[in-house]
């Protein structure tokens, strides 16, 4: 497998097959953030598209040696800015696009409902953030970033990552405390 | 201060899991990958084309400066100045420029005047002046 500088490299020259290369290397994280802040599979594959165009656009400008995964990143969660600014007048609420995927998934086992219904309740709540807590929450439980690669990805300051994440953590605890877990739990509540 | 540690352990499994499990397997269709290897190729014929235009232009526009210089040069080459004075042999018709040769006054009937050679002109009948200075 060869290097992204190498491809990016290689694609400067014009050889689309070391982009096809390297989009098969990137599509399925930016794919997935997209997704997981969107919730829309067709918005999220409007974005992927959009943001390797993009990409391509403007490789000749980065520098190879650089982790490219934070870069391509970047693009994609000012796209998903965008489109998340676009449609924030008609969102479709969460409740009824998990209905509809429950639905489309057809009946599953007590067990499994459980546990959808668990985690339904976390993704609300991940949800009903703003879009500048939901993004550092995504980036950093979901694609693992560090939070200098995520200052890096939003553009500020590591100390305001670390705020937003902080913030973000917060409301999320109260969240889930009130709904997941009705009954007070000691051993949380004091750590 | 630990970011990760802002939730507690069960709590923040509990998030990474739902949000890996909304995203579990889910994979953009090839399509999109077509799309994109289309775009990026009609970017590139845009690009070019865009190059190729501004090229065409730029060659188009100093040919139209080198005509226009060269179409300046060569009049003030053969612009006559304004102050030089008026050779009636220059200007007029074959027919009367050889009466003027020859001594004789010639008509310009385009302006219905009587020309005379500078240097072997014969006054005009009517000037009184010239008359006088003849007879």
């Amino acid at each position: 497998m060869q290097d992204d500088g190498v491809l990016i490299r290689r694609i400067r020259e014009g050889d689309l097959r070391a982009f096809e290369e390297l989009y098969s290397r990137y599509q399925r994280p930016i794919y997935q953030t997209a997704l997981a802040i969107t919730h829309d599979r067709q918005a999220a594959e409007g974005i992927l598209q959009d943001c390797f165009v993009r990409a391509y656009g403007h490789l000749g400008r980065i520098d190879p040696s650089a982790p490219l995964s934070p870069w391509l990143h970047r693009i994609a969660v000012n796209l998903s800015y965008n489109w998340s600014m676009r449609r924030r007048s008609r969102l479709v609420p969460l409740d009824d696009v998990w209905e509809h995927l429950l639905a489309a998934a057809g009946h599953e086992p007590e067990k499994q409902a459980e546990r959808a219904e668990l985690q339904e309740t976390v993704r609300r709540a991940i949800d009903s953030l703003g879009f500048k807590h939901k993004i550092v929450i995504v980036l950093f439980y979901l694609q693992g970033f560090q939070l200098s690669e995520i200052a890096y990805i939003l553009d500020c300051p590591e100390g305001t990552v670390k705020s937003r994440l902080h913030y973000a953590c917060r409301r999320l605890r109260e969240k889930l405390s009130r709904e997941w877990l009705p009954e007070p739990r000691v051993g949380l509540e004091f750590l | 201060m630990s970011a990760i540690a802002e939730l507690p352990d069960d709590l923040a499994e509990m998030v990474r899991l739902a949000l890996r499990d909304e995203v579990c397997g889910a994979e953009p269709s090839p399509a999109v990958w077509e799309r994109i290897r289309e775009r990026v190729v009609a970017g590139d014929e845009v690009a070019r084309g865009r190059s190729r235009t501004r090229r065409g232009a730029t060659v188009q526009m100093v040919a139209i400066l080198v005509a226009l210089l060269g179409l300046g040069a060569g009049a003030s080459l053969y612009q006559r100045p304004m102050s030089a004075p008026r050779d009636p042999l220059m200007s007029t018709r074959v027919g009367v420029r050889q009466q003027l040769l020859a001594g004789e006054p010639g008509e310009d009937h385009l302006s219905g005047r009587i020309l005379w050679r500078a240097s072997r002109a014969s006054p005009p009948a009517s000037s009184g002046l010239r008359r006088g200075l003849i007879e």
